[in-house]
């Protein structure tokens, strides 16, 4: 692992308690994310993925381990990380375009340079026009489309997704996936990302990373090596795509080592 | 609980004919099945209500108990959500000051009318105080608990990026509990109306509360209804004051 990774986690653990009760959530885990890499983290539901997020975005501690945004330990909410909640995490009382001003607000930006970049951030997510409306109006995809224009908007240098197109349906989430794609590899900012998806991660990522069943840890690491700009749905017609998709399964089910690929 | 689906005006002419066949009922029998002496009758109300507006009673009593009604309100609504979104968000302290605030709160508020008339006297003071005292636990009950319920992920989200605490209370915690806050000010409206009249029982020349104990005593029937329907009359004006601005505020929803 370089020194200037974006994101470093060695042996983490983290043990969760609610009253009296103790859960050890993630066991022993260790991954990193290099600088402009985008890295997929799958893993069954419950098996501590999410909490990995929130560890590096500062919102929980870790109970042991070593956890490194850049060359800093996470000691509270680490600079220049941008998180992309599963719900979307609008505030339902604020309109699209004061969804995205909130980080330019909290930043001291002019008003005038706030609604410049409101506009140029909502044109990049196609949603010039819809300024107004509150994200009650707003389809699921469309309000993703806000929340990530809101990240934008915060212009981190690493990006915490946590299954963010989840709730969608199967359309809506190929469509924003599309866009998401297009978006990252133009920008090409850190990414940590976490799904359920195997055939979403392999479509956006540079690693996959497959965990455990709870207490996590990470299991087994893929290579993509599909070249980008990728194509997100032709590109799952690629032999290639079908032999990670396979071996990344057979990880994730336990049965490592029947078909390796990597 | 579900209201078969009719036209606005289907809806409210089934409304006037509701009222008018009660207080008709109530105009014809009076006087003829039961002495009108008891429960006077609509008529007699409207008209005395009319003759206070003349003689200027009206004026001189309503304004007395608005007063205290509605500076009770806005006191113990501003105190209460600023002592529970305070208490709410103080960690440890909350857990320490949780059940005395529960234990005053189950007090009768009304037997403190006499302490209150003790420390303020029997003027406009003392009224305020007992309107305030009982608004302000409700107002306190719903801060509190709308701080609690606040969508932990707006939180997070906040926390990431690096809100401090004056923008965090700006962008989502007074909006998260602008619900609560109409809630206890609805709540609040009755509970007002109920402090200020019973101060004015308690003592005092002023108000509808006092008319209605003068009534009382010269076994004037007429005059308590006049009182109690114009206390009625207050409460939907109210009501329709704080409904509108909450339709205004809560316009995303």
């Amino acid at each position: 692992m370089a020194a200037n990774d974006a994101v470093t986690i060695r042996d983490l653990r983290i043990v969760y308690s609610s009253g009296r009760h103790e859960t050890l959530a993630v066991d022993g885990a260790s991954l990193s994310v290099g600088e402009g890499e985008f890295v997929a983290l799958v893993g069954p539901s419950g098996c501590g993925k999410s909490t990995i997020l929130k560890v590096v975005a500062g919102l929980i501690a870790a109970s042991a381990g070593t956890v490194l945004v850049g060359d800093e330990p996470v000691n509270g909410v680490p600079d220049g990380v941008g998180m992309v909640f599963q719900n979307d995490a609008l505030l339902p009382w604020k309109s699209v375009r004061d969804n995205v001003r909130l980080p330019l607000a909290l930043r001291g930006l002019a008003s005038r340079e706030q609604d410049a970049e409101i506009a140029r951030l909502l044109e990049l997510v196609q949603l010039t026009g819809f300024e107004d409306f509150y994200p009650r109006a707003l389809s699921g995809g469309m309000r993703k489309r806000v929340a990530l224009a809101r990240t934008l908007a915060y212009d981190p240098r690493l990006f915490l997704m946590d299954e963010p197109f989840g709730p969608l349906d199967a359309q809506t989430r190929i469509l924003i996936g599309r866009e998401f794609l297009a978006i990252w590899e133009r920008l090409g900012k850190s990414v940590l990302f976490v799904t359920h998806d195997v055939e979403e991660a392999i479509a956006l990522a540079d690693r996959v990373l497959v965990m455990s069943p709870r207490p996590g840890r990470i299991v087994a690491e893929f290579r993509v090596g599909l070249p980008r700009p990728r194509d997100y749905e032709e590109i799952r017609f690629e032999p290639q795509f079908r032999d990670l998709q396979r071996a990344i399964w057979y990880a994730l089910t336990g049965d490592a080592g029947s078909r390796a690929a990597s | 609980m579900s209201e078969t689906k009719q036209s606005p005006f289907a809806l409210w002419l089934g409304r006037l004919v509701v009222g008018v066949v009660v207080l008709g009922f109530w105009e014809l029998t009076s006087g003829r099945w039961y002495n009108d002496f008891w429960v006077s009758r609509p008529s007699a109300i409207v008209a005395r209500v009319g003759l206070m507006f003349v003689d200027g009673d009206l004026w001189f009593h309503l304004q007395a108990t608005l007063e205290e009604t509605i500076a009770g309100l806005l006191l113990g609504i501003i105190a209460g959500t600023i002592l529970g979104v305070g208490l709410a968000s103080s960690g440890r302290l909350a857990g320490w000051v949780h059940p005395y605030v529960m234990a005053v709160y189950s007090l009768p508020k009304v037997a403190l009318a006499p302490l209150f008339v003790v420390w303020f006297g029997i003027g406009l003071p003392s009224k305020i105080v007992m309107v305030t005292s009982l608004v302000i636990f409700v107002a306190f009950y719903n801060a509190y608990e709308g701080v609690r319920n606040i969508d932990p992920d707006l939180l997070d989200m906040m926390k990431t990026y690096k809100a401090q605490r004056l923008p965090t209370l700006e962008w989502v915690v007074l909006p998260s509990i602008a619900v609560w806050f109409f809630t206890s000010l609805r709540l609040g409206i009755g509970l007002a109306l109920i402090g200020s009249v019973i101060a004015e029982l308690e003592g005092s020349n002023r108000g509808i509360g006092y008319y209605i104990t003068k009534s009382g005593n010269s076994l004037d029937t007429t005059g308590i209804f006049a009182g109690l329907f114009i206390i009625m009359l207050v409460a939907l004006a109210l009501e329709a004051i704080v409904g509108a601005t909450e339709r205004r505020v809560l316009r995303y929803r």
